[in-house]
């Protein structure tokens, strides 16, 4: 190649590119006008079947403009007022996992008039992700768990379960939209701040922790989903005096939750003792007969969809509840989610109990317990 | 063309025809303006390509049609200034003190200073050097864009790669 090729391929090398929001701009104008024409005899635009071939393959998937922002996902997420702390900007940062693509959209910290996810008058940090299948197939309501993790603390003990979390989803044109939030983590802006996301329930088991430089990373060897990006602080929020405030209070107060919770106590003492039962640490067998010492009033059956979620709807006297759930989170046989509810009203115990068979079918019951009933129980698991 | 077709092309083209916009204008809110409407057209008119045509090569034929048609309207405006202007990366690199950094510095003085060499080319040369260069287009996809024949497009690749190294001598006998 002569010289002259050299240097103007070099300076003609591409380097401009669209901003997603102008695509957007393109693809709303064209809809608007409603210009939809068929390509006549079909003969067209070979290249453009085998771009569509391209697309449908999933070579192409989901293109950046057709994602929302991360504004326009906290509106459509339900909240107004933390939308307007977002930016209305292009994604920050991409990684493929799995046989999924993350997108990490954008985070705000936040102290709220009118409560979302989080408490009213809390210092809060939300970030947004968006999530959707490399094959290009729309999403189902899958269970991602998304947590902050930070430079130099333990992801065992500081992570989203810990630090105040919730989140909310929706899937939208196929794509997952996910709004996580914790207790405001602007004050260790000074340090590392990592967004994790898992799909296991052991959700920090696909990480390492170094303990001498505080960095946290993905271990390569895990064989479930350990995506971790770098989040976006604003350096100049960093407080060491903050930081060490909230460390010397960290635990606190989800022990005083621990105890509201248990605040309302049965008035019956063997009642009382039922619900403090650690159900966790039982077998299957003794919880079955457990179950079989009260009144069953209600069960119900549910098959995972093909990816393998359970699409709970659950509605009696006593409760009602839903949600999505993996079958990764159940082993077949075993019970799982076994958990006492105090019917204040009634002075009944309602025992939630969940099992997956060994034809994958999940039945869930509701048990209700009388103060006469437990007092037999005890001599079973003592 | 449908909405899901539009999508499918952007996705596939949009890099290169923004890029080239980008070249022709020499400014981001006329480029922008040009790349939209270079899509509103082939929305309009994609249906006339025929099954043997390479679809990169039509939409870049709409942008330099809409271009030629407007250039009063995407004219840029004289500035003074310096032959090699510097520019933001530029300025970034210089205040960066790490190994390397004077050789991105020189390469980034050459590339802009071929950058205004070819802005001063006429559009006839112009054109298909940004198409030849840039776009990656063979003479057969510069000639069916540009609706000339294929021995003008030659002749013109030629005559502008002369002017260029006449201009950008110093670069080339480095």
């Amino acid at each position: 190649m002569s010289k002259i090729d050299e240097i103007l391929y070099d300076a003609l090398e591409k380097k401009d590119a669209p901003s997603a929001e102008l695509n957007r701009r393109i693809l709303e104008k064209a809809k608007a006008e409603d210009k939809i024409m068929a390509f006549g005899k079909r003969k067209v635009a070979a290249a453009a079947a085998i771009a569509l071939c391209i697309t449908l393959a999933g070579g192409t998937g989901y293109a950046a403009y057709r994602y929302m922002t991360a504004r326009q996902v906290v509106k459509e997420l339900g909240s107004q007022e933390l939308s307007e702390y977002f930016k209305d900007t292009d994604v920050v940062a991409t990684k493929e996992a799995g046989k999924y693509r993350f997108r990490y959209l954008g985070n705000a910290s936040a102290k709220l008039k009118d409560a979302f996810l989080s408490q009213e008058d809390k210092d809060t940090t939300y970030v947004a992700l968006a999530v959707d299948r490399l094959d290009g197939k729309a999403m189902k309501e899958e269970e991602f768990v998304a947590s902050p993790l930070i430079q130099g603390l333990n992801p065992q003990q500081y992570n989203v379960y810990t630090m105040g979390g919730g989140a909310t989803w929706k899937v939208k044109n196929g794509v997952l939209y996910m709004i996580m939030s914790v207790d405001s983590i602007e004050m260790f802006a000074d340090r590392e701040v990592y967004l994790a996301i898992t799909d296991g329930p052991d959700y920090v088991a696909g990480y390492e922790f170094d303990e001498a430089s505080g960095k946290i990373s993905p271990k390569d060897e895990f064989e479930g989903l350990n995506v971790l990006f770098t989040m976006e602080m604003d350096e100049s929020k960093a407080d060491t005096k903050a930081q060490e405030d909230y460390l010397k209070n960290f635990g606190q107060a989800s022990e005083e939750e621990d105890e509201q919770e248990f605040a309302v106590k049965a008035k019956d003492a063997d009642l009382q003792a039922f619900r403090e039962l650690d159900f966790a640490s039982m077998d299957t067998e003794t919880i079955d007969k457990i179950a079989e010492k009260g009144d069953c009033f209600d069960t119900y059956e549910f098959e995972a969809d093909d990816e393998g979620i359970f699409h709970v709807n659950v509605e009696n006297k006593y409760l009602s509840a839903g949600g999505t759930f993996t079958k990764k989170f159940y082993e077949e046989g075993e019970a799982t989610f076994v958990e006492a509810h105090y019917a204040e009203d009634e002075e009944v115990v309602i025992m939630q109990y969940d099992l997956v068979d060994n034809e994958g079918i999940l039945h869930e019951k509701y048990i209700k317990f009388s103060p006469k009933q437990v007092k037999d129980i005890f001599g079973l698991i003592r | 063309m449908t909405i899901q077709e539009l999508e499918t092309y952007i996705e596939q083209y949009g890099n290169s025809i923004y890029a080239f916009c980008r070249k022709l204008c020499m400014d981001t809110e006329q480029a922008e303006e040009l790349y939209q409407e270079v899509w509103l057209k082939a929305v309009k008119d994609i249906r006339k390509i025929r099954s043997d045509e390479n679809v990169k090569s039509y939409l870049l034929s709409i942008a330099v049609g809409i271009w030629k048609n407007r250039k009063k309207k995407y004219a840029v405006r004289d500035r003074i200034a310096p032959a090699v202007p510097i520019t933001e990366e530029m300025e970034s690199l210089l205040a960066d003190e790490r190994d390397g950094a004077l050789a991105e510095i020189l390469r980034e003085e050459r590339r802009q200073a071929v950058l205004q060499a070819i802005k001063d080319l006429e559009d006839n040369y112009r054109i298909p050097v940004l198409l030849y260069y840039m776009e990656e287009q063979s003479v057969k996809e510069i000639a069916h864009a540009l609706h000339i024949p294929q021995g003008t497009v030659k002749r013109r690749l030629w005559v502008a790669r002369n002017k260029l190294s006449e201009k950008l001598e110093g670069y080339i006998n480095e």
